[in-house]
């Protein structure tokens, strides 16, 4: 075990660099910069701003100046657009947001998700499944922008029940964790109600039903355990896609996390912040990939590392 | 009574508990809306940099201003007043100006605002090192371009405090548009304590040292900026207590209209427009439409022509574009803005300009100038290209273009979009040069003098730099530098509207409109009229009517 989460630590070195590499070549592909400006910036104020941040230097020493920053002094650069951050200070201010949301988002959402699919699965064929699948159809199809903006209207606009935007007191936050938990509630709904229906037709949990087991240990104990290997897995890769992707909800309800931020980024080719957070995500999603991975062998022994 | 209808009764009762719980948390008004203190809460962006060294941005340039201040101002009539400055002498030559301080002037933490603030400020912000965006206003002074370009000492430029109060400034060569330079924010004073023990930090809230009638009580970036009157200011103390800046992405007009109406904001700002969803909302309900003012910007948009093209060399041919288009329906019916239609490039407040002199709309003239060129009914005349950004407005006005030009004109127009930057860039690349015919271009005073439009956006060697059109006229160039240093006003005005002639008879570019702001207020809000040039909000005489 020790050995395989050793190699796969390892293993993050050759992403890292390879996303970095991608990242940087991309940027400098891109037409346009963070000088260009709708007021033209005269052209001694772009050479004082290329070197300021040492875009006057050859391209490979820019790469290098970068990442030898990076590995170093674990010093992302400083925001372009922000200029009295780095994009540390950046990064610290917003991803504990993104996270914030993306976690209760995902509670609510497994949460709500697991209950539906195993009540679905128990019930199957029953209005009760089609109801649930009906709502999981529409959670998977209704996009963030529509869903958003209805519930906006509806609770903080017309019932005057919580705020229509902000951060930081729960009553900012019940709108856009409902409306980002969505997606993950009726996939996982799906998801555990297909294993649950698989798991239930096994022969060990009519065994278990034979010993004469309560029904309860029978549904939590012996079929939902093993339901939910294949469920971890989409588990995490949603629990990735939430925290990263969470742009949407961000701004429609004027969260300062760090999809917003990002986005804002692209627009002002502010280049150290789309690094920094590039590399951000992607470790965010290889780091929960392995969790995943590790996980999988504490639901089913006959998975194990070597 | 059911168990379901007990079930249902027991929901109810839970919403409402928790309604009142949240309401009681979010909103600090009372009934009615008005709030209980002199509170204002307004949306923005988030400011990129509250040094008025480095700001260039108007949503940074709204806080500073009131934030800081500098040496003098002006009122929409363009007349100028001493703000920190009591008074100030201009050498015959136009060369020198003297400026004596206020006696009182104190920073926020307390120290005295002296001569020297201002000298180190000016010389802090052209040093090439400091890298600021602005760096080029302060070129009519002694030295500014050699230093900024790296061939001089900063130390070496011409300003410097003679005593504690008096500042000296000595110039390249005379600059009538002078004090209009001295009250832009880049010009302001800096506390040079401050910036030497915090570096880039010094304009977090905590940090940052301010002489303006507000203070910067907390900044959350991206959340909420909050002003606190500055009790020891020299002058007027504003009346409002605190102002809360609520921070909004870029583009959010929906989200603020919304928070708007849901009584979490007081009132708008500058910063959105009404999203076109909203626009008709606000035009029909009552409540709402009462809410909604109009306030003049210093602002034009134009289409820009490139006049490196053959078929638009021909003036002719420019003036019948312009000439064709119905700008009322336009803005009205097709972009949905609050603007008037313009005929001339210069906006209200620009000395100089003679929008009379300029064509007036007319399709059979446009028609007949067009067959003067050459080109009857279009016959023969190539396909031009209009390139805008990707935006919903600009892509409304491509297919207006598009439409008109075709039906009266008989013109074929291809439409062209790219996102922001690729556009910006684009502009000073063959794309644009060799290929390119029309884009559309806008420009907004930095301060409102005519040297910020006749010079810095027309005159040929600006041209290259600036919108790239292409358009060289000795003639006008002469005028215009002439005018730059022409002490006289009156003088100085008489050479402008000279050269606004030759723009006019030349029709440069094409005028389309002069934007104008709109800004929902509400009822209990007074005093609200942002500026023309930068719509900065008047913070500081502005008071809500409480309960």
């Amino acid at each position: 075990m020790t050995g395989y989460l050793l190699r796969r630590v390892l293993l993050l070195i050759p992403i890292w660099l390879a996303v970095y590499t991608l990242t940087f070549v991309l940027m400098q592909l891109t037409p346009g910069g963070p000088w260009d400006r709708e007021k033209p910036v005269p052209r001694e104020v772009r050479e004082a701003l290329d070197r300021k941040y040492g875009l006057d230097k050859p391209v490979w020493q820019q790469y290098t100046d970068y990442l030898v920053g990076v590995v170093t002094r674990f010093d992302f650069g400083p925001s372009y657009t922000s200029r009295s951050r780095t994009v540390t200070d950046v990064i610290g201010d917003f991803f504990p947001v993104s996270l914030t949301l993306g976690l209760l988002a995902m509670a609510v959402g497994t949460t709500v998700g697991v209950a539906l699919g195993v009540v679905s699965a128990l019930r199957h064929n029953t209005w009760i499944d089609h109801l649930a699948m009906v709502f999981a159809i529409g959670g998977v199809s209704v996009p963030a922008f529509v869903v958003g903006p209805l519930l906006v209207i509806v609770f903080a606009l017309g019932l005057g029940l919580v705020p229509t935007q902000g951060w930081g007191r729960p009553d900012q936050m019940i709108l856009p964790v409902l409306t980002l938990a969505l997606t993950p509630a009726a996939l996982m709904a799906r998801y555990t109600r297909a294993a649950m229906l698989e798991v239930t037709r096994m022969d060990y949990v009519r065994t278990a039903r034979a010993k004469g087991l309560a029904e309860r240990a029978v549904v939590l104990r012996h079929a939902l355990k093993n339901a939910l290997i294949p469920v971890t897995t989409v588990a995490g890769v949603l629990l990735a896609t939430v925290i990263t992707g969470s742009f949407y909800v961000e701004f429609v309800f004027n969260i300062p996390g760090l999809g917003r931020y990002f986005v804002t980024a692209v627009t002002n080719r502010d280049y150290p912040v789309l690094m920094g957070v590039t590399l951000l995500f992607a470790s965010a999603i290889t780091i929960v990939n392995l969790l995943v991975d590790v996980f999988y062998g504490y639901l089913d022994p006959r998975i194990r590392y070597e | 009574m059911g168990a379901g209808s007990r079930w249902a009764a027991t929901a109810l009762l839970v919403l409402a508990i928790l309604g009142a719980a949240c309401r009681g948390g979010s909103q600090q008004s009372g009934e009615g809306g008005a709030p209980h203190e002199q509170m204002v809460r307004l949306p923005t962006t988030e400011p990129p940099s509250l040094d008025p060294g480095l700001a260039t941005d108007a949503t940074s340039i709204d806080v500073i201003w009131q934030l800081f201040e500098g040496l003098v101002g002006f009122d929409d009539q363009g007349t100028v007043y001493g703000v920190e400055a009591q008074g100030w002498q201009v050498s015959d030559d136009g060369r020198t100006y003297t400026f004596q301080l206020r006696d009182g002037l104190r920073w926020s933490d307390g120290q005295p605002v002296t001569a020297g603030d201002y000298e180190y400020a000016w010389k802090r912000n052209i040093d090439p090192k400091t890298a600021s965006d602005y760096a080029n206003v302060l070129y009519p002074i002694q030295n500014a371009e050699r230093i900024h370009e790296g061939q001089a000492d900063p130390s070496t430029l011409g300003v410097r405090a003679a005593d504690a109060r008096t500042l000296v400034v000595q110039l390249e060569q005379p600059a009538a548009y002078f004090l209009r330079l001295a009250s832009t924010w880049t010009l302001y004073p800096l506390p040079r304590w401050a910036i030497e023990q915090y570096g880039d930090r010094w304009t977090e809230a905590g940090n940052i040292v301010t002489n303006g009638p507000f203070t910067l009580a907390s900044w959350r970036h991206d959340q909420e900026l909050v002003l606190a009157r500055n009790d020891g200011y020299w002058g007027q103390k504003p009346t409002l207590e605190r102002a809360v800046y609520k921070i909004f992405p870029d583009g959010a007009g929906d989200q603020v209209v919304t928070a708007y109406e849901a009584g979490e904001l007081d009132l708008g700002t500058t910063n959105f427009r009404l999203p076109p969803a909203a626009v008709e909302r606000f035009q029909t309900d009552p409540k709402l439409k009462s809410e909604l003012h109009q306030f003049a910007a210093s602002d034009t948009r134009f289409i820009v022509v490139n006049h490196r093209r053959p078929a638009l060399k021909d003036p002719r041919v420019r003036q019948a574009l312009g000439m064709a288009l119905q700008r009322d329906r336009l803005l009205r019916d097709v972009l949905k803005q609050p603007g008037q239609p313009a005929s001339s490039l210069q906006p209200e407040g620009i000395a100089g300009r003679k929008p009379e002199l300029w064509p007036s709309e007319d399709v059979q003239q446009a028609k007949q100038l067009l067959a003067e060129a050459g080109y009857p009914d279009g016959r023969g005349f190539p396909e031009l290209t209009f390139t805008y950004n990707t935006d919903d407005t600009w892509k409304a006005l491509a297919q207006y273009l598009q439409q008109r030009w075709k039906e009266t004109l008989g013109i074929n127009l291809r439409l062209d979009n790219m996102e922001w930057k690729t556009f910006l860039k684009w502009r000073y690349e063959s794309g644009w040069t060799e290929r390119g015919d029309l884009y559309r271009g806008g420009w907004t005073s930095d301060y409102e003098d005519p040297n910020n439009w006749y010079n810095v956006l027309w005159d040929s060697a600006e041209d290259p730099t600036q919108f790239n059109g292409g358009w060289v006229n000795a003639e006008y160039d002469a005028l215009v530098r002439r005018a730059r240093g022409e002490v006289d006003p009156a003088a100085r005005t008489a050479l402008y509207e000279q050269a606004e002639a030759i723009l006019a008879r030349d029709y440069i570019h094409i005028p389309l409109y002069y934007a104008r702001y709109e800004v929902p207020v509400k009822p209990y809000v007074q005093n609200y009229t942002p500026t023309r040039v930068l719509g900065n909000t008047p913070l500081a005489k502005m008071a809500v009517v409480t309960q």
